[in-house]
């Protein structure tokens, strides 16, 4: 049932609210086209230049990349590496003239005489062959080598009697730290 | 006036429809193609931020490389002393000259002088790691000289620029001591062989 309204001129009138359905229309247009707006906005304009954007930010991480000649990089990896490796090398660098001169002449007895020496540096051990004059001096001998708190074994090879001497052959075997610059 | 307000209620009802129509089709538009563009778009933005933040991040290290490379190009003289113990070349001809030298600084005659290219010494790599292990060459020589000499020339060799480990070492014939009234201070002409090894950076 329609409303009536009182027109002071033309008396009672029907109240006819059709303003209200043709904001509604308009609304509903607008908000329609907004999304189809809203739509090409996003596939056209946005989408696409975040798209460029982000290309354009690979690129330049990667031409960071470039920026260091590939002869630097290798001059620079080989001196780390050379580096690395001397470190390494310098820590387990051996002396054996010093065991020649500071143990084996230094412990050796004047009645002992040598024919061979033989330094197995990665091995740890020396062997000798000589002759000495008599078991009691060998024996000396091996007492000697025994005592120096470097040596830690010392094991008699072929012994043999010649015309007044002893052939021998011994193996010493050695502390690894004393063929280096820092022994102790 | 009661057709004309009927009409008007028609007119009324069939806006009020179109319009329920049109938000109906805007709603399904907005849905289904502007969110997904638009959450398309927002994941965009988060990468393009990480990107940026990664560049940031990188171009910041390499301005500190940059400054690396510049004191390393400072200081090349002292890098070139490096390759003389751990040379990058295979450089037999200058072991060779070198053993000769000192060989011939110590009054030594070398009757025999081998190399063998030695095994890489891939001591612990670590999987992607940009260092590069180094390779040994392994020297074998024979000569003959007087004790005190031939010890001279292991010490000579043992602090050499170029790097070299005496691993072997063989002397024969008499060498401290006579057997009878025995000298240490006597000094008889003996037969050595030795086993060296240097050593020579890769590249890769």
């Amino acid at each position: 049932m329609p409303l009536y309204y009182k027109d002071k001129e033309f008396g009672y009138r029907p109240e006819v609210r059709a303003i209200l359905p043709w904001r509604f229309f308009v609304f509903s247009l607008f908000f329609t086209l907004t999304c189809f707006v809203l739509y090409f906005l996003f596939s056209d304009y946005l989408l696409p230049s975040s798209r460029k954007a982000q290309e354009e930010i690979k690129e330049k991480t990667s031409q960071l990349g470039k920026e260091i000649s590939q002869k630097d990089r290798q001059q620079v990896l080989v001196f780390y590496s050379q580096v690395r490796n001397l470190e390494t090398l310098l820590s387990s660098h051996i002396y054996p003239s010093s065991l020649l001169a500071e143990k084996i002449e230094k412990n050796l007895l004047p009645q002992v005489s040598l024919r061979r020496i033989s330094i197995e540096a990665p091995k740890h051990f020396f062997s000798l062959q000589g002759e000495a004059d008599s078991k009691e001096t060998l024996l000396k001998q091996i007492l000697v080598f025994e005592r120096d708190e470097d040596f830690s074994k010392v094991e008699i090879g072929n012994l043999s009697y010649g015309k007044n001497v002893i052939n021998f052959s011994l193996k010493v075997y050695f502390k690894p730290e004393i063929m280096r610059y820092n022994k102790k | 006036m009661a057709i004309k307000t009927e009409t008007k209620y028609g007119q009324r009802s069939l806006i009020i429809v179109s319009s329920v129509v049109i938000i109906l089709v805007g709603l399904w538009f907005l849905f289904s193609k502007d969110w997904p563009l638009f959450r398309d778009f927002l994941k965009m933005r988060e990468e393009i931020y990480q990107l940026k933040k990664e560049y940031e991040f990188q171009k910041e290290r390499l301005l500190k490389t940059q400054e690396i490379f510049k004191k390393f190009h400072s200081r090349l003289s002292e890098v070139e002393d490096i390759s003389l113990a751990l040379p990058i070349k295979e450089d037999y001809g200058q072991i060779l000259s070198e053993i000769q030298f000192l060989a011939q600084k110590n009054n030594l005659t070398i009757e025999d002088l081998s190399f063998q290219k030695g095994i890489v010494k891939n001591e612990e790599v670590e999987e992607n790691s940009l260092f590069i292990p180094c390779s040994t060459i392994v020297i074998s020589l024979k000569g003959k000289g007087y004790y005190s000499e031939i010890k001279s020339f292991l010490k000579d060799i043992e602090s050499d620029i170029r790097l070299m480990d005496i691993e072997r070492i063989d002397l024969t014939k008499r060498i401290l001591g006579l057997p009878n009234k025995r000298v240490k201070t006597s000094n008889p002409l003996i037969s050595f062989s030795a086993t060296i090894s240097t050593y020579k950076q890769e590249l890769k």
